[in-house]
Order: structure tokens, then C-alpha cells, then sequence
């Protein structure tokens, strides 16, 4: 139980980093703030590039450092 | 903790489901057995049609297996052979998801191999059968290597296709 609940932890954790450094750093074929904000001002969010780049802190503040 | 993990459990189930169903009957935009089956051929996997619905019932069967809490150990293997064999198929675009890469079936798997550690779990049969594994823990390492053994099946034979036609490739530029 105790393995599985930090395995789980530790998994959804590294793919929300992933996720987060491709909007905040363009980094895995990520497309980085600018190219990010325009999918999302493409979907409504807007201000997009302030959004891109809260969804990206969240997703690295949610993750590791819980 | 038992709520979570009967979540859990019901999630990847749903979720398994749904793909396999894309498979074996085309529901929800999947291509059916024939359209899978075009696709698993592209990818080596020969025949395709029989391997997609052999995919699609893999699916069903660990699926059902996980949701129920009954053999957790036994549907995780199931769960992470399939995912495995998925994520070599899909890699060469990549592991993220946003470019088709072997995102999903990586996480799909590594869903199962952590409830074959945590166990499914108390509502579960295992647990109201009283099964040795329903405990979790060195299950999961058991279903993990299961799961992976599993998946080199289908994957060396695979490997031999993709090989004869590169083979037949280089003939026909010869």
C-alpha cells in the first residue's frame, strides 16, 4: 500500500513537471509560453501567455514540492 | 484510502474499456477490428485484425479484473503487458502525448503496477475472498515483471516482421 501510494504520487508528479517546463520552457517538443498562450487565446483563455504560464506554475507547484 | 483506490480502480477500467471497444466494435470514433487491424499491420504487429481484437480483449479482461478487485495481480500483469506492447508502438513519436508519443499507455500501465502495489484495496473480492494478494505490496513487483515478460511476446515476433521487411526493402532497392 505504502509503495504503491508514493509510486502513484511520484508518477503523477514527473508528468505534470514534464507538461509544466513544455509550456513554461518549451522544453519536450513543448511550445513555451508564446506558442502555448496563442493555443490557449485559441480557446478563450486570455490573457493567454499570463495564463500558459500560471497553468505551468501550478502544475510544477502542485507536483513535486507537495 | 479505500474510497480512492475503488476510484482508482474503476477509472482505469472505464477508461480500458473504452478502448477497447474502439477496437472490437468502433464505438466512440475507434476504427473497429479492420481499421485497428490496418494500423497494427503498419506497426508490425501481424495479423493485424486478430491482434487488435486480441488487444481489445487483453483490455476487457484486465479491466474487468482491476474494477472487480478479483486476481489483482493476475488483471495488473494483463493491464501492463498490453500498455507495454502500446508505449513501444506508439515511442517513435516520442513519450509525450500532444504529438501522439507513448504518453497514455505509459501512464495506463503505470496505473496498474501501482495497484498491484497498493493492492485493489478493501471493497474488493480479493479482499473479501481473504486472497494472499489483496495486501498489494511485493504483488506489484510480481505483476510488473509478469506484465513485461508478457509483452516481449508479441514484441520479438514484432521485431522479426519489422526486420524481414527492411530486409525485403533493401532487395527491392537492389
Amino acid at each position: 500500500m505504502t509503495t504503491g501510494l508514493l509510486l502513484l504520487r511520484i508518477l503523477l508528479a514527473g508528468l505534470l513537471l514534464g507538461h509544466a517546463l513544455q509550456k513554461l520552457r518549451g522544453w519536450f517538443g513543448g511550445a513555451g509560453p508564446a506558442g502555448t498562450s496563442a493555443v490557449f487565446e485559441r480557446r478563450g483563455f486570455a490573457p493567454s501567455t499570463q495564463l500558459a504560464t500560471t497553468t505551468g506554475q501550478t502544475h510544477t507547484d502542485g507536483g513535486p514540492h507537495r | 484510502m479505500t474510497t480512492g483506490l475503488l476510484l482508482l480502480r474503476i477509472l482505469l477500467a472505464g477508461l480500458l474499456l473504452g478502448h477497447a471497444l474502439q477496437k472490437l466494435r468502433g464505438w466512440f470514433g475507434g476504427a473497429g477490428p479492420a481499421g485497428t487491424g490496418a494500423v497494427f499491420e503498419r506497426w508490425g504487429f501481424v495479423p493485424g485484425a486478430r491482434l487488435a481484437v486480441t488487444a481489445g480483449l487483453a483490455e476487457i479482461a484486465g479491466g474487468a479484473s482491476v474494477a472487480a478487485g478479483l486476481l489483482t495481480p493476475a488483471g495488473c500483469a494483463v493491464v501492463i503487458g498490453t500498455m507495454t506492447v502500446a508505449a513501444v508502438a506508439t515511442s517513435p513519436q516520442g513519450f509525450w502525448a500532444q504529438r501522439g508519443g507513448c504518453e497514455v499507455p505509459f501512464w495506463y500501465g503505470a496505473v496498474a503496477a501501482v495497484l498491484g502495489f497498493t493492492g485493489p484495496g478493501p471493497w474488493s473480492l480479493d479482499a473479501a475472498l481473504d486472497l494472499p494478494w489483496a495486501s498489494g505490496t511485493g504483488w506489484g513487483a510480481v505483476a510488473l515483471v509478469a506484465g513485461l515478460l508478457a509483452a516481449a511476446v508479441p514484441l520479438t515476433a514484432r521485431a522479426r516482421v519489422l526486420r524481414a521487411r527492411r530486409m525485403a526493402g533493401r532487395d527491392a532497392k537492389a
